[in-house]
């Protein structure tokens, strides 16, 4: 008979028991690594799109390494002519790389792409080393990075779902049959069924504790609209710059390291714009490009908080080889979100880092950005043009509300707490005959109050 | 007509006083002002006094998080009660 208990779902799941820490592949920190990444030639995966080079994604998988403290010995593009179902790149690398993983003393090995179970595990054999693939990595970072329980539920849920489709690497006993007394698993249950048994278990309960969690979000969400000052959020590419812009307007020490997913759960302060109003400016996860599917969707409704920003500010490094590349994947991640024109329209794409830029092409993104006022260049780190950039957000927030006038009977306290409680009430002149109060207020709103006054009055 | 009686500025500055003594949770607080603002039915002119509805929007985001903190410190509601934002 086989007991299951909290120590056999870790180890399927690759989950603590909090979930706190996700140990996918047994992943240490510190472990030596050889980051990979395979060129193909030919077929989909040749393409990369927004003048994405090979070299450019390999820095990357490096610095995805690198954020979970991966010792990244070497790195190298892989050139793939046919991808190979059983190891995907072919059998003259994997010798060679076999010498180069025992001379470096290698003891991960990071795939830049998405391998198939059965590949994963060929190469784990042929290498005797682990291997893990670019979703496995992420996973990985993101499972470090959650703070809060409902990221950390997330991740776990993401997690589960990976594991779940990778069953058959995970384990060489999977043939093993199970007999017993069938307490938990039936007769001749296989060592796979009762693992993925016990995945389904896990995802239920979690599901079922993210739904309590869901509902306090909803909460939070209902909260959060309680606030009486606009939001303004942060999206962009992961190392964009967010969070050293955050910590800039906000004087705030969100961590804003050069790390790869620095930042996972959402952040909010207070910044006052050059006119003295107040905004929430909220700082949120990065994107990259592939981002797994497992995680978009265990993210979804934190992501989608993002699109009910009164701005939105899509920051980007535009120093980086990749800057087109990067504003892509963010546009596409966001498009998915169901991001319509009412978010576009007040949206600014924040230029960062323009300090880095040699003099000419600085020049010419000045020029560019002259040109359009959705555009504003600046460099968090500096402090250059965060000026200009509030007064922008000032003048888009107040262009999204109206400013009217209504002569109010003095005993109509109703109406005057209305105004009050929904709105910005600017000035009041007061008559013997009538109370005039002058309001800025969003055009629902003004919409509201007609349609409450005309079903009064009639 | 409003179930719930619109409050003065000093009742909600009780209120956040009393968060602050932690002899009442920012949930409860915030929960207390949402209601309030969402049952401003109130014929009573005397309810309209822009800063309380300004405190009352406030305290109805107390207990809104920033991740693991509140979005509003203890400062910030010294700061309101005293009448500085």
């Amino acid at each position: 008979m086989t007991t299951i208990d909290q120590a056999d779902i870790n180890q399927v799941s690759g989950a603590s028991a909090d979930g706190a820490h996700l140990d996918i592949d047994g992943i240490r920190h510190g472990d030596r690594a050889l980051v990979l990444h395979p060129a193909f030639k030919s077929g989909p995966r040749a393409q990369y799109g927004g003048g994405r080079t090979p070299e450019t994604r390999l820095e990357e998988a490096c610095g995805l390494a690198r954020a979970i403290d991966l010792n990244v010995v070497a790195g190298e593009i892989v050139r793939v002519g046919e991808p190979r179902p059983s190891t995907l790149i072919g059998m003259g690398n994997v010798e060679r790389l076999t010498q180069m993983i025992a001379e470096k003393q290698v003891g991960l090995v990071v795939f830049d792409a998405a391998l198939t179970p059965v590949q994963q595990r060929n190469l784990e054999k042929e290498w005797k080393v682990k291997v893990i693939d670019r979703t496995g990595l992420i996973l990985e970072i993101f499972g470090e990075r959650a703070r809060t329980r409902e990221g950390q539920m997330q991740v776990e849920l993401a997690a589960l779902s990976y594991q779940r489709s990778r069953l058959v690497r995970s384990w060489t006993h999977l043939e093993r049959q199970r007999g017993g007394f069938g307490f938990i698993g039936g007769p001749g249950e296989s060592q796979i069924e009762m693992d993925r048994r016990l995945i389904d278990e896990r995802i239920v309960r979690i599901k079922k504790d993210l739904e309590d969690v869901k509902r306090t979000r909803a909460l939070h969400r209902q909260a959060r609209r309680r606030v009486p000052y606009p939001v303004v959020a942060l999206v962009g590419y992961t190392n964009a710059g967010k969070s050293t812009l955050f910590n800039r307007l906000t004087r705030a020490t969100v961590m804003a390291a050069d790390l790869l997913f620095a930042t996972l759960d959402p952040t909010m302060r207070r910044v006052k714009l050059p006119s003295g109003r107040e905004v929430i400016l909220s700082d949120t996860v990065g994107f990259i490009s592939d981002l797994p599917t497992e995680l978009v969707a265990a993210f979804r409704a934190t992501l989608e908080e993002v699109l009910e920003a009164d701005v939105l500010l899509h920051v980007r490094d535009v120093s980086h080889p990749e800057t087109d590349g990067q504003k892509a994947d963010v546009e596409g991640v966001l498009q998915g979100l169901g991001l319509g024109h009412e978010v576009t329209d007040n949206m600014f794409e924040v230029l960062n880092k323009v300090d880095l830029l040699a003099p000419e092409m600085r020049a010419a993104l000045l020029a560019q950005a002259a040109r359009d006022p959705r555009q504003k260049p600046i460099s968090a780190v500096t402090g250059e043009g965060l000026d200009d950039l509030l007064a922008a957000i000032d003048r888009r927030l107040s262009a999204q509300r109206v400013v009217e006038t209504y002569r109010l009977d003095h005993a109509d306290g109703a109406a005057m707490a209305w105004l009050h409680a929904h709105g910005e009430v600017l000035e009041r002149r007061d008559t013997d005959d009538f109370a005039e109060l002058t309001v800025r207020l969003s055009p629902e709103d003004v919409q509201r109050f007609a349609r409450q006054r005309a079903a009064r009055d009639t | 007509m409003s179930d719930v009686p619109v409050p003065t500025r000093q009742e909600i500055v009780d209120l956040l006083q009393a968060v602050l003594e932690g002899n009442s949770s920012r949930l409860a607080a915030a929960e207390w002002a949402a209601e309030v603002q969402e049952n401003i039915e109130s014929e009573d002119p005397e309810a309209v006094d822009p800063e309380m509805w300004h405190l009352l929007r406030l305290a109805a985001s107390l207990d809104v998080k920033s991740g693991e903190a509140y979005l509003h410190s203890d400062n910030d509601i010294r700061d309101w009660i005293e009448g500085r934002k």
